[in-house]
């Protein structure tokens, strides 16, 4: 006698378990077109593989042309450095030190030694 | 990847497949799951058009959250029938205002008893059967008897505890009992 049951009517633990794997037999199907739409949210829903392009940022396709030259010298501070060097050069050239022009002369005219502008290089030997 | 190779493969694993765009992962995870799924929403539901919505939200909330899935924290079907439970309690609960003798009577198969196989009566019966008792318990004696899964998945599932479990289906299952014991003839059972 099953000791869940509790009247004589009552289903048996082993009946009920007949029931049970009936039900699975019986469970409901879905249908093909149901399978359908589950699949098509699935590929609807579904990321893109990452070897797609990256997508171009819509800021690159309206900059101006200054934006773009700027971009591609490394924003503001790569273009502050430019204008520091282009500066530094011109006061070079408008007014030159007078070491640079000796060192300058010395070289055109191939008598300057680069130990002379550097103390104690002379001194360095380079024998390994 | 093969289709055909994708049985060895786990949910777990499929789902990440399927998160790096492998579209024979997404045909094999929907022929995989959406059959269990859709059954125990029908079973709990008693509603073959509610189950399927069920289903189809279940299944879109699994794809959205796949490329956050992390493995080894759980199981594919223990979220999906977490997430299933909710939605079907969710619209139980919009019907729970009505009487529960409004519930589906057991098919009366007076008439057509002999039309169909034992088998398919049974399985009325015990739907029919099911649909009368408490949402927990019966969720619990479908993810237990006829899911087949685990009491400590079935915790999971339900956020409750094993004990609490066993004692839920123990009571299903004594209400089930007593429930169609009293159509036993009509179900074959004669030696009672």
């Amino acid at each position: 006698m099953d000791k869940n049951r509790t009247a004589k009517s009552d289903l048996s633990d082993a009946e009920l378990e007949r029931l049970f794997q009936a039900s699975d037999a019986e469970a409901s199907l879905p249908s093909g077109d149901f399978m359908a739409r589950i699949l098509a949210d699935a590929q609807a829903l579904q990321p893109q593989p990452s070897l797609a392009p990256a997508p171009v940022p819509p800021r690159a396709l309206t900059q101006s042309p200054f934006a773009a030259l700027r971009e591609a010298l490394g924003g503001w501070r790569g273009l502050s450095g430019l204008a520091g060097a282009v500066a530094t050069g011109l006061v070079i050239g408008v007014f030159p030190p007078e070491a640079l022009a000796t060192y300058a002369d010395g070289l055109l005219n191939g008598e300057a030694l680069f130990s002379e502008y550097v103390p104690g290089l002379g001194e360095v030997s380079f024998d390994g | 990847m093969a289709f055909d190779a994708m049985s060895q493969v786990s949910d777990e694993a499929l789902l990440v497949l399927y998160a790096n765009g492998d579209q024979n992962a997404a045909r094999s995870l929907t022929l995989r799951l959406v059959p269990r799924i859709m059954a125990h929403a029908h079973r709990m539901l008693n509603d073959r058009a509610e189950a399927e919505d069920v289903t189809q939200e279940a299944l879109i909330r699994l794809w959205k959250i796949a490329p956050e899935w992390r493995q080894g924290e759980a199981k594919v079907t223990t979220w999906l029938y977490r997430v299933t439970a909710n939605l079907c309690t969710d619209r139980l609960r919009k019907v729970r205002h009505s009487d529960i003798e409004d519930a589906p009577e057991i098919a009366d198969g007076a008439a057509s008893a002999e039309q169909i196989l034992i088998a398919q009566a049974r399985a009325q019966a015990l739907n029919g059967a099911l649909a009368r008792l408490p949402e927990r318990q019966r969720q619990a004696v479908l993810l237990r008897h006829i899911e087949g899964l685990q009491n400590p998945e079935i915790a999971e599932v339900m956020d409750i505890s094993v004990e609490a479990v066993e004692s839920l289906t123990a009571r299903g299952k004594r209400s089930l009992a007593q429930l169609l014991g009293k159509r036993r003839a009509e179900l074959g059972f004669y030696d009672g």
